[in-house]
């Protein structure tokens, strides 16, 4: 289903255009209307939980605030090549951890996923409209994040039952599946 | 009788403005975090730096840089909170002073009427702490939940909006 989602999408939909209407609505729905977004943020929450305590809150604690200052080098417009070719691969990756149920370090998990959480912020940030409501719309937008990651650690907790590891594994290669077109899309651009 | 309106409107002021709402958030999920040690300095501070502000406001004080002062102090306290560091009084203290100085300053009266205007500030004044005093009192209830596993995402969440914030208001 996550497959055919992404291959009915347009190449990297949240992060294409600046006209989404300021406000919390606007920012909520900013990161929900992009399926790479998307893909990626429930695979955050997902290895949170293959991973375990302390990942399974660490991970989404850490995300939004390397998003933020991914978001602050998008809003100075300092230059990143290929952010939807970065934000194509994370889906990539952060599936294929899930996938694999890579037992990473917390560390290495850490900078993986913040690595990653730069390039989001980056789109986001060059996206946000300069008025008045920016703090409703980075509330709208930053909450949206938080609220996928937690879609993804609640999936995620199915792996206490074997059939549900094997769920989550097979969500992780959907993700993993969804971010290839996702990054077919985003070196046709 | 009822209160005058000035009051009602001071009263839900801080509550009604976005970047006062998410800064009375980050600062009680500090003083949550620090309930049974500090939490009530920390909100006193808060209500004298907030004092301190609003009676600068009705001494006709200038432009202030308040609102980015207030949205740096939220980033602090968010970035606290996410940490899970309780951090020592002697840090959060001045942090709630200050944090109730901007967002006094940040909040000057709707009305031009005198006797209406000072009725708004005592609003605010007393809206401000209030909300402070609720949002640490829970905050401080959800800390014991998980080793405070939501108060850390909170924390990270006010944090990253603050920063974003104000990196589009210095960016402007």
């Amino acid at each position: 289903m996550l497959l055919l989602w992404a291959a009915s999408a347009a190449p990297a939909l949240a992060h294409g255009g600046g006209d989404i209407a300021a406000g919390f609505a606007g920012g909520f729905g900013h990161p929900l209307f992009g399926p790479d977004h998307v893909a990626a943020m429930v695979a955050v929450g997902l290895w949170g939980a293959v991973l375990g305590s302390p990942a399974i809150w660490v991970l989404p604690v850490a995300f939004p605030l390397v998003m933020a200052f991914g978001g602050v080098l998008g809003i100075a417009a300092v230059p990143m090549p290929r952010v939807e070719v970065g934000i194509a691969v994370s889906a990539i990756m952060l599936g294929l951890m899930v996938a694999l149920a890579v037992r990473a370090p917390l560390a290495v998990a850490i900078a993986v996923v913040s690595a990653f959480a730069i390039f989001h912020g980056h789109a986001h940030g060059a996206e946000l409209p300069r008025g008045a409501d920016a703090i409703a719309f980075s509330a709208g937008f930053v909450v949206a994040t938080g609220l996928l990651h937690l879609c993804g650690v609640g999936l995620g907790l199915a792996t206490r039952w074997p059939a549900g590891r094997l769920a989550v594994r097979l969500v992780g290669a959907g993700i993993a599946g969804a971010g290839a077109i996702f990054l077919r899309a985003a070196l046709s651009l | 009788m009822a209160p005058p309106a000035g009051i009602v409107v001071g009263l839900v002021h801080p509550v009604s403005t976005p970047a006062h709402v998410i800064a009375l958030i980050g600062l009680g999920l500090m003083a949550g975090r620090n309930f049974s040690r500090a939490g009530a300095t920390i909100i006193v501070a808060f209500a004298l730096g907030l004092t301190a502000g609003l009676g600068a406001i009705a001494w006709g004080v200038g432009e202030t840089p308040a609102s980015d002062v207030l949205l740096a102090s939220t980033a602090l306290c968010g970035l606290m909170a996410a940490s899970g560091l309780t951090g020592p009084v002697s840090f959060a203290v001045p942090v709630a002073l200050v944090s109730g100085l901007a967002l006094g300053l940040d909040s000057p009266p709707e009305s031009i009427l005198l006797g209406e205007a000072v009725a708004m500030l005592f609003g605010t004044a007393c809206g401000g702490i209030g909300a402070l005093a609720m949002i640490a009192f829970l905050a401080s209830r959800i800390a014991r939940w998980r080793r405070g596993i939501l108060l850390r995402v909170a924390g990270s969440w006010i944090a990253a909006i603050a920063i974003l914030v104000l990196a589009l208001r210095w960016g402007a």
